[in-house]
């Protein structure tokens, strides 16, 4: 047996690889709601990360711990791999499949986690939103995924949308450039699946029978398709309307990405500018939030933040203060008393920055239903007695899925024996 | 009845220095099980594409029952990817799990009934057409999968390595039944494999492939010409 890890290799060491995945001792397991999946996955706590393991031939096991380092290493969405195991025999001899490893990233939950008893069409349609953003962001970083589903994703909270991440790479390819017949493929791939996931949901009684799953499919491609021209089509204008450059620099920093390299071109005659996108970068406002204020969050989290931001310099007068110095102010008089604020027993309900985003909706709704600005440590108490308790967890894990813990996630669909791995 | 002829075709990736494919001429007569065998990177993949219409060729034409295709879409083709996904969704029967597809096409549910009870009799499936996926044994879930692609009509399949994600436990079993029900169905068939062992197994030719150009066709008896040619990959450590 070889066993390739990153780091934690020697606990790693001490799972019991002689036997095959679904037959690991249950004390060793700890639960989580999973995804489809036509391999076995278990997931298991070691040195405080949840890992997840998967089991599958041992030239893909190697192949896809590879390919999830270098899209880790391309910044883009997807887990991050740990390590993968091959040559596993039990204790008889006989050969069993290899297995992967790869980090279960926190707070995120599988599609049908976040589809309740009967789907939430607005909550349907910000996980294909989120998809569809993903598959652009891969198919900048030059990935073809080959098997882009909901079920091949992971979901976590961004403001009131989700932020999408990869977590099944093993029939992707990574290339300098992808080409329209590539992309094209992904897209014709992900209509079949996403239909196909909604109809079995459909089937499954969780999405009432007049919503048309092939709606979902048709969005995506939608956006997609709008994202991509904003990312990467031409543009051509007439040589007074530069302002058109500008514009869609402020376009593609509404949408999240700056633009690292930009082609301007003029015809011979002088008439005409064509512009073209060459290297765009997502995390516009995670970057600049970053920068200002060291927080780390999501890209929509990120912009709420700075609006709020604003907000304040404009409220307490410091609107010609520096940015910076704005932001470290903001940090201590706002950021911080609402985290802190927050009881250790709900801190594994939400991320910081997403329980910051719903503090800022919940006092919104204080000040409008007042009818005057609610105080911010007003409006923490508040938050924080009858908001927060109201959140499931998804930041844990469930050793064994108690009563208590049903309850916590009543939200999901926990009847279902196939919801727990 | 269909044939598939590519006459001198290229393919460049974007990005790219070196073309994907070279100049390749080919022919595949009605019904025939050919299988495009080289490593990866000589250009297998991309002459599937090419055939289906994802990829269009830089130069050359695609022919399909001797008519060029080359401004026909990938949809109007009736090229089907087989197994081009092997998840079975939980919820679905196997009827639901071989039409679904039908439904985005826009066909009617008398039609998708009807298609899909042909394909599960020429499969074998009509037993189970009311049955879920963990009722299913392995076969019959490939077989779910491959009636997927059926239920299309297709004149021509491409299957694109489609043993490369199964375990080795039903590897063999599974190429040898996607063998048996092709010549039962009688469906011009490219199968794009980097295994000689598999290519032998099951084609009627095989085109040798590296680095993007044609190095022969030869009947799967012609064992010693194409040992020189490919290399069986090294055994995986087992």
């Amino acid at each position: 047996m070889q066993i390739h890890a990153e780091r934690l290799a020697s606990e790693v060491r001490k799972l019991p690889w002689h036997l095959p995945l679904a037959a690991w001792p249950k004390d060793l397991l700890v639960g989580l709601p999973r995804g489809l999946s036509r391999h076995v996955v278990r997931f298991v706590e070691l040195g405080g990360d949840v890992l997840a393991v998967k089991e599958t031939q041992d030239r893909i096991a190697a192949r896809e711990h590879d390919m999830l380092q270098a899209l880790t290493n391309l910044e883009v969405p997807a887990v991050a791999p740990l390590g993968h195991v091959v040559e596993r025999r039990t204790a008889a001899g006989a050969q069993l499949p290899g297995a992967l490893i790869t980090v279960h990233l926190r707070y995120s939950l599988p599609y049908r986690a976040l589809i309740s008893q009967q789907l939430d069409i607005g909550v349907a349609e910000r996980l294909v939103d989120a998809l569809a953003a993903l598959l652009a962001r891969l198919h900048l970083a030059g990935f073809f995924w080959g098997d882009v589903s909901l079920s091949n994703a992971l979901f976590r909270r961004d403001a009131d949308s989700f932020a999408a991440y990869l977590v099944d790479a093993e029939t992707g390819e990574l290339h300098a450039d992808l080409s329209d017949g590539q992309r094209e493929h992904d897209l014709h791939l992900a209509r079949t699946n996403i239909a196909g996931d909604f109809l079995d949901l459909q089937a499954g009684g969780k999405v009432a029978s007049d919503v048309d799953p092939m709606a979902f499919s048709d969005q995506l491609l939608r956006r997609y398709r709008t994202l991509w021209q904003e990312l990467r089509e031409p543009e051509e204008f007439s040589i007074d309307e530069r302002w058109r450059i500008d514009d869609r620099f402020r376009r593609l920093n509404a949408i999240g990405f700056d633009i690292g390299e930009l082609t301007v071109t003029t015809d011979l005659d002088g008439v005409t500018t064509r512009i073209e996108p060459k290297v765009v970068e997502p995390g516009h406002h995670r970057r600049r939030l970053l920068r200002l204020t060291g927080i780390e969050a999501q890209e929509n989290q990120a912009r709420r933040m700075l609006n709020d931001l604003d907000s304040y310099r404009i409220a307490t007068g410091r609107a010609d203060d520096s940015e910076e110095k704005s932001a470290a102010d903001w940090l201590r008089d706002v950021y911080r008393p609402v985290v802190e604020g927050i009881p250790g027993d709900f801190r594994d309900r939400l991320e910081e920055a997403q329980v910051f985003h719903e503090f800022l909706d919940h006092r919104w709704y204080l000040s409008e239903r007042s009818g005057s600005d609610v105080s911010t440590p007003d409006a923490i108490r508040s938050y924080v007695e009858n908001v927060l308790p109201q959140r499931p967890r998804e930041a844990s894990y469930l050793r064994e899925p108690s009563t208590a813990a049903l309850q916590v996630l009543s939200e999901h669909d926990l009847r279902d024996p196939d919801y727990w791995e | 009845m269909s044939t598939v002829t590519l006459t001198d075709v290229s393919h460049r990736y974007p990005s790219t220095v070196t073309p994907s494919v070279t100049g390749v001429t080919l022919h595949v007569p009605d019904g025939e099980f050919f299988v495009l065998l080289g490593p990866s990177g000589s250009g297998k993949s991309t002459i599937l594409r090419m055939i289906h219409g994802m990829e269009r060729p830089s130069g050359g034409t695609v022919a399909i029952d001797g008519q060029d295709v080359g401004s026909t879409r990938p949809s109007d083709r009736d090229v089907m990817l087989a197994f081009e996904n092997y998840a079975l969704y939980p919820h679905m029967t196997v009827a639901e799990n071989m039409g679904f597809a039908l439904r985005l096409t826009g066909l009617d549910r008398d039609e998708i009934d009807r298609r899909v009870l042909g394909a599960a009799a020429q499969l074998g499936l009509t037993e189970v057409l009311d049955a879920r996926n963990d009722e299913l044994d392995g076969l019959q879930r490939q077989k779910v999968a491959l009636a997927r692609a059926l239920v299309r009509k297709p004149r021509v399949f491409v299957m694109d390595e489609p043993l490369a994600h199964l375990p080795q436990d039903v590897r063999d079993s599974t190429r040898d039944q996607i063998r048996a029900m092709q010549q039962d169905l009688g469906i011009t068939t490219l199968y794009a494999t980097s295994s000689l062992e598999d290519a032998r197994a099951v084609a009627d030719h095989i085109a040798v492939l590296d680095d993007g150009r044609l190095l022969g066709v030869f009947a799967p008896e012609q064992f010693s010409q194409l040992t020189t040619l490919v290399p069986e990959p090294e055994p995986e450590p087992s």
